[in-house]
């Protein structure tokens, strides 16, 4: 009788163990799959010359760099001082998807200061902002955020400066890189 | 708790699996019992794989083949997800063979299990039916021409071939139509037909309880109970499946192969290795009247004869030993089965061979896999294919550029065209890249 309850008992763990491993194993991956937009590390193995173990193991486990390549902007002697739009055809991606959408930026060259390229929507609401020449503001219509020339928040909702992008100059032409989140 | 479990149960109305799990089972009920738990372990991985596999997929000629790259590379253990469905697909099928050849081999067919056994052959025919539609999605050159293939094989039925042909692809060729269609089936249409017939094979396992060992029908027989023993069993069988299609993806990931290319000239199409016994009798049979009985006639025999063998077989001896011509059948049958697929496997369509290694025509498929896999095509257009944010490399060939001079241009875009604003692929190997120019030179 004592063994028939041992029996009992130890198919009824096996049973349980069991099911727990299998839901991890077909759970896990399944479930981040589904949670993957949400996950900020992606697979750093786009290089499809890494061994396939080493994809699979480091998955998840490196962040990936903010994918950044630079954009011709315009030739540098078409900005000055004062802050001007760029536009420009930039390359993107979507998901699976390519596509090149005209995108502008607001840059400022200050002599041994370097080039200032913003994103052209506001901190606050993403808002199209615009530069008012004789207030010497960028100006967002919509809640009234002001920043000033470098970017800084002057007045009004915006938590934070305005966002940037990294900035390169090469054989005359201004480059555009990473972008980054204002203040940082 | 206990109030909150004896509260739903009165609810309920009793256990709901009660019945179902607890049950015995023959003392015998072992191993060989486990194929059919097993296959439907396989189809819950493929369902669970499918519904993320399916957030991500964009059933288009256009974007089909680019959103399983990004399932591979982006999502996050999306290659996993990819691999245990594709390597599932291949398990449900030898598993699914399995399970009907221990239920041949031991009768089990037989009254009072006979519609259990022609659901399952419906079961059977489905199951191959989503393998067949799910290989085209990747829109890969291997999928789009063994749906080619495929298609037209329909279209060799007499008289209403060409209709149903049509009806298939949803146009006269295999496009756009085509992809959207076999998606739909694939995750629409199939599961649909699939789910109430699972639970009613199940079902119907349940209502006539395992079948005793062939010889052991009319003693009182020793009973051990479904759950958790038979259960465990079943479950272990599972997981090492499970580990079996880790290990395969592990190893050989998901095999790489290029976008379809509906204009090639050179590709020899290959089914998948399921359907390779087909492939190959097909080899044998020519002719206007000889086709369509091989390509149709014979499997659509083969089918109704798996239908209605427990009306055919309706003896109740169910010992293999005492059924010397059923036994034999199935063993020919399984011989046949593995003989063409090893046939179909191993021999080279006549004229068509891989370039020879070291050749320059190897060199170049070399370079558009290098081409590919840099995504080029993100920037390039090359025969009406890709984006036209950098030069058209269509003719790039014919054009002033030498080997030496493409290649460092690649490397380093800067160093030949101070105003290029292409990314530097500094990251590709020397033999890659000469690849790469091999390639591209081509394009005249």
């Amino acid at each position: 009788m004592a063994g028939r309850t041992g029996r009992r008992t130890f198919f009824a763990r096996a049973f349980w163990g069991l099911a727990a491993a299998i839901g991890a194993l077909l759970g896990i991956p399944v479930a981040a799959a589904f949670l993957s937009p949400g996950l900020r590390f992606r697979s750093p193995l786009r290089q499809p010359q890494a061994s396939l173990a080493a994809r699979l193991l480091s998955l998840g486990l490196r962040r990936e760099e903010e994918e950044s390549q630079w954009v011709a902007v315009g030739p540098v002697t078409s900005f000055g001082p004062e802050p001007r739009l760029a536009h420009h055809i930039h390359p993107a991606h979507e998901g699976w998807v390519n596509v090149t959408a005209e995108m502008q930026v607001w840059v400022v060259h200050k002599p041994g200061d370097g080039y200032k390229i913003f994103d052209n929507h506001c901190t606050h609401l993403g808002c199209p902002y615009h530069w008012d020449s004789t207030e010497q503001r960028f100006i967002c219509p919509c809640h009234n955020g002001v920043f000033d020339i470098n970017g800084n928040v002057i007045s009004g909702p915006p938590p934070r400066p305005l966002d940037y992008y990294d900035a390169k100059v090469e054989a005359g032409t201004l480059y555009m890189g990473a972008f980054h989140r204002g203040g940082t | 708790m206990e109030r909150v479990r004896s509260w739903l149960l009165s609810r309920l109305g009793g256990p709901l699996f009660g019945g179902f799990l607890n049950r015995t089972v023959p003392e015998e009920t072992g191993l060989p019992h486990t194929l059919g738990s097993a296959t439907l372990f396989l189809l819950v991985v493929q369902v669970v794989t499918g519904i993320v596999l399916a957030m991500n997929y964009s059933p288009t000629p256009e974007h089909a083949y680019d959103s399983v790259m990004f399932i591979t590379n982006e999502v996050v253990l999306g290659l996993l997800v990819r691999g245990l469905h594709h390597w599932g697909s291949s398990a449900l099928v030898i598993v699914v063979g399995l399970h009907m050849l221990r239920v041949f081999l031991w009768g089990s067919y037989k009254p009072p299990r006979e519609v259990t056994w022609m659901v399952g052959v419906v079961l059977l025919l489905l199951i191959m039916a989503f393998a067949f539609t799910g290989y085209l999605l990747p829109w890969t050159q291997r999928s789009y021409w063994a749906t080619v293939v495929g298609t037209n094989m329909v279209g060799t039925v007499p008289l209403i071939g060409r209709w149903l042909l049509l009806v298939v692809r949803g146009e006269p060729g295999v496009g756009p139509v085509t992809l959207a269609r076999f998606y739909a089936i694939h995750v629409l249409l199939l599961p649909a037909l699939l789910a109430p017939l699972a639970i009613l094979h199940l079902y119907l396992v349940y209502r006539h309880g395992i079948a005793p060992a062939p010889g052991n029908e009319a003693t009182v027989r020793k009973t051990k109970p479904f759950f958790p023993d038979q259960l465990a069993e079943d479950l272990a069988v599972s997981l090492a499946i499970l580990l079996v299609l880790y290990d395969l993806t592990v190893i050989w990931g998901v095999p790489t192969e290029v976008r379809a290319d509906p204009s090639s000239t050179t590709y020899v199409p290959r089914p998948e290795w399921y359907f390779l016994f087909l492939f190959q009798l097909l080899k044998y049979f020519r002719g206007p009247v000889w086709e369509p009985i091989g390509v149709v006639g014979l499997p659509l025999l083969l089918i109704l004869l798996l239908l209605a063998l427990p009306l055919l077989d309706r003896s109740p001896e169910r010992r293999p030993s005492r059924r010397p011509y059923a036994v034999s059948g199935a063993g020919l049958a399984v011989v046949s089965l593995a003989f063409l697929t090893y046939l179909g496997a191993v021999q080279q369509p006549p004229g068509t061979r891989l370039p020879p290694a070291g050749s320059e025509q190897a060199l170049i498929t070399r370079g558009h896999e290098v081409f590919v896999a840099n995504k080029c095509l993100n920037c390039h257009v090359v025969r009406g294919e890709g984006t036209d944010f950098g030069p058209e490399l269509t003719h790039i060939g014919s054009g002033p550029y030498t080997a030496d001079r493409l290649a460092a241009l690649i490397r380093n875009p800067l160093s030949v065209n101070p105003k290029a604003s292409m990314p530097a692929f500094d990251k590709i190997s020397d033999e890659d890249l000469k690849a790469l120019v091999a390639y591209l030179l081509s394009l005249k």
